[in-house]
């Protein structure tokens, strides 16, 4: 149990673990910045994604 | 709210059940789609995504949602409260994190297993998406064992809400 006056400091594997965190959010934020939008969007071309809906249509006539 | 300690401990039984198996899920998910990037195999490429759709939706989000849930049952049930120790707050923060990041993942996924059912599919095709399965897998699996070494060493230190708390409750025993 902590007794002190005062609140205790920040623990310093925080500090890292925070200092980690903005770092790769960074690094994040400039793949996002350099290489456009993040996610399928991003993996997707738009071939693949019109040979995707055909597939989504052709399953739906299946079924 | 303190749970009594049948509950309590069947809580810790669903937390590091569904935590642990998470992991073991993700690590599988991570080994189908290095295969699914690297075998030249169609057939075995398209068993793998399909595959790795079912896993997905059947058991690593049912499992995330799990071990997040319980993981929040355990904190507000318990003296370790969700804000009161850094360790918990971190964890915390890491399981909706990589919770957000499966979610997001699962388009990508169902995407290629649609794929992946036609049979003009070959292992050369939607590359990019492959590998972002991969490297998401592996920063997924990274996360989650992180998360588990926060919980087994549970390093020291007490937030001020967490302080304020215990001061509180030293004030009140006398």
């Amino acid at each position: 149990m902590d007794n002190r006056e005062s609140p205790p400091k920040m623990p310093r594997w925080v500090k890292v673990f925070g200092v980690i965190v903005i770092v790769l959010l960074l690094v994040f934020v400039i793949i996002h910045l350099l290489g456009g939008e993040h996610g399928p969007g991003r993996h997707i071309s738009t071939d693949d994604f019109a040979g995707f809906i055909a597939l989504v249509i052709k399953g739906k006539q299946l079924s | 709210m303190t749970m009594t300690p049948l509950i309590r401990k069947f809580m810790l039984i669903v937390h590091i059940t569904s935590s642990v198996s998470w992991i073991g899920a993700v690590a599988c998910f991570l080994a189908l789609a290095i295969v699914g990037l690297t075998s030249q195999d169609t057939q075995i490429v398209r068993a793998v995504y399909l595959s790795m759709d079912l896993i997905v939706w059947y058991i690593i989000v049912p499992l995330s949602l799990a071990s997040l849930f319980s993981g929040l049952v355990q904190s507000f049930g318990t003296q370790w409260g969700l804000f009161r120790h850094y360790w918990v707050l971190v964890k915390f923060l890491l399981t909706i994190l990589a919770t957000i990041v499966l979610l997001l993942q699962l388009e990508p996924i169902s995407y290629i297993a649609n794929v992946a059912v036609d049979t003009t599919f070959s292992s050369a095709d939607f590359r990019e998406v492959r590998l972002s399965l991969v490297v998401h897998a592996a920063g997924g699996l990274f996360v989650l064992l992180v998360i588990m070494t926060l919980s087994i060493y549970k390093p020291r230190g007490v937030t001020r809400y967490g302080w304020r708390k215990q001061q509180e409750k030293v004030k009140d025993s006398k």
